[in-house]
């Protein structure tokens, strides 16, 4: 017998706002977007940002909305619902590219969980080697492993509880604990002797900076992988919702609330680093979890009253990874639900499988690394997925038919950008790709062995090829099982 | 001039946010 929508939706618009600002707001907000904007040019990053919100991320994320909205199904039946059966192989893959995602990325949330431990247990004294102390702890896979399990139960137990009772409890709790901690971080930053250094290095505007395209790439790139535009988890969302929903606010809402969580962390991260770091550059160029985990843990250990900013930093990276985890698992558990299994069956099914193909992620780094590369890439493939579809059915008429009707915003040019994707992804794409051939001369198509191969543009056609070919092939087979959609 | 930026930067991400959550308020209270 099919489900009803009713009793299983959100209860308030508030709550789905807050439920998607939650799948958007992640680790890449607070560990990578004050990397990434501060390395390239602070104020020019945050206009091409702004406009990549517009370009990139909203049109993308309405299209989402509408095949949850229409279909009333996870992201594959969408796909059989709104492009027809012959489009089902596109949703297979964009959810299998995600949930590519989904099996490391709990790996991440176990280290955010483990730092907050460290610094609730005042770990971090002046003098700690935070690189030898992160170093033991990324060679320990046991460790990691332990975690990752916690991770996943706490997501299996969240979502096996439901869409009210589970998704929109913890995220009206989580998401704006999240805001509150950024904002005092922020405060207390600025009254660190000699932020204003860092304030001046972020938000001087270079007309250089302006001018050049690695800004906007990088930017561009930063959306497409922060507000989580053409992951379907927007559109997971979206299956619980009233008909009558405004797509493009929530849409517009999601983005604007994970720009604001990237800037925040940014006036909390660039101005304690520069007033304290002896080298602000090395930190800021460190990556992501040397800039995390050992420069500014260094620095909490040596800040007065660090070890309350790092409880807050690392608080609010715990429940910024864990608000998109939860959104990613939920996914996952709507295509087992979609093909007929009951909630509590589907969150065990998606818990155990992602448990088991996480395990690799959680007891070797290297394995980890290449699944960030293979899948974060792989999202603009997914996106270029959802944009094509979106104009297979036709731009104008989903506009007309499922967004205009329901929307403050009528603003047609908002959604009417999707037609330009093809050229944004062709350039962000190229862009990455020629910069991983330029890491592997003569040898940028190998893909084997991983530990050697861990960046190559060979190791993410190889991937994409299989999981492409096996979703082309069962294309039939998951159009015939997608067909529990919610009824209205 | 980083002040000026750092306004403007804080008032076009804030502030855009900000007027979302006015418009999410304002139609929460239409719909109801």
């Amino acid at each position: 017998m099919a489900k009803k929508l009713e009793g299983n939706m959100w209860t308030s618009r508030w709550g789905l706002i807050l439920a998607s600002i939650g799948m958007a707001v992640g680790t890449g907000n607070i560990w990578r977007f004050p990397r990434v904007s501060a390395a390239n040019g602070g104020a020019a990053f945050f206009f091409a940002y702004v406009v990549a919100i517009f370009l990139w991320a909203i049109p993308l994320l309405a299209a989402e909305g509408v095949w949850g909205k229409v279909s009333r199904m996870g992201i594959i039946g969408s796909f059989k619902v709104v492009c027809g059966r012959g489009w089902t192989w596109a949703g297979a893959t964009m959810a299998a590219f995600v949930l590519g995602i989904v099996f490391y990325y709990g790996v991440v949330v176990g280290w955010c969980i483990r730092y907050l431990v460290y610094a609730l247990t005042g770990v971090f004294k002046p003098g700690l080697d935070t690189e030898a102390l992160w170093k033991a702890f990324a060679s320990n896979g046991m460790q990691q492993s332990l975690l990752f399990a916690l991770v996943i139960a706490i997501c299996m137990w969240i979502c096996s509880k439901g869409v009210a009772g589970g998704l929109e409890k913890a995220c009206k709790v989580m998401v704006p604990a999240i805001f509150i901690l950024l904002i005092f971080l922020a405060v207390r930053a600025a009254f660190l002797p000699g932020a204003i250094k860092g304030y001046e290095f972020y938000f001087t505007a270079r007309m250089s900076d302006f001018l050049n395209p690695k800004t906007y790439l990088e930017a561009f790139t930063q959306v497409a992988w922060s507000t989580g535009a053409g992951w379907g988890l927007f559109l997971t969302y979206f299956v619980y919702v009233k008909k009558t929903e405004d797509i493009m606010l929530a849409a517009t809402t999601t983005c604007f609330a994970d720009s604001t969580a990237g800037f925040l962390a940014g006036m909390c991260v660039i101005p304690t680093i520069f007033a304290y770091a002896p080298d602000p550059m090395a930190a800021v160029k460190a990556g992501n979890t040397g800039m995390a985990f050992i420069h500014l843990t260094r620095l909490f250990a040596e800040i007065p009253g660090g070890t309350i900013m790092a409880i807050g930093f690392f608080l609010a990276l715990v429940l910024a990874a864990l608000s998109s985890e939860i959104a990613m698992i939920e996914m996952g558990a709507r295509l087992l639900e979609d093909a007929g299994w009951s909630r509590k069956k589907a969150t065990w099914g998606i818990g155990i499988v992602t448990l088991a193909l996480g395990l690799p992620s959680a007891m070797n780094m290297t394995f980890l690394d290449n699944q960030d590369w293979v899948w974060g890439v792989g999202l603009l493939v997914s996106g270029l997925l959802m944009s094509l579809g979106a104009m297979k059915v036709g731009v104008k008429k989903i506009w007309d038919e499922h967004i205009e009707p329901y929307t403050e915003m009528k603003h047609e040019w908002m959604f009417s950008a999707i037609k330009l994707f093809p050229v944004w992804f062709a350039i962000i794409f190229g862009w990455w790709t020629m910069q991983a051939i330029s890491w592997y001369p003569g040898e940028w198509y190998k893909w084997l062995p991983i530990s050697k191969y861990t960046f190559t543009p060979g190791t993410m056609f190889w991937q994409w090829g299989i999981v492409i070919a096996v979703s082309l092939v069962l294309n039939n087979w998951l159009a015939n099982k997608m067909s529990h959609s919610l009824e209205v | 001039m980083w002040m000026f930026n750092m306004a403007i930067s804080f008032l076009v991400i804030v502030g855009g946010l900000l007027y979302c959550l006015k418009m999410v308020i304002t139609k929460t209270e239409i719909d109801e």
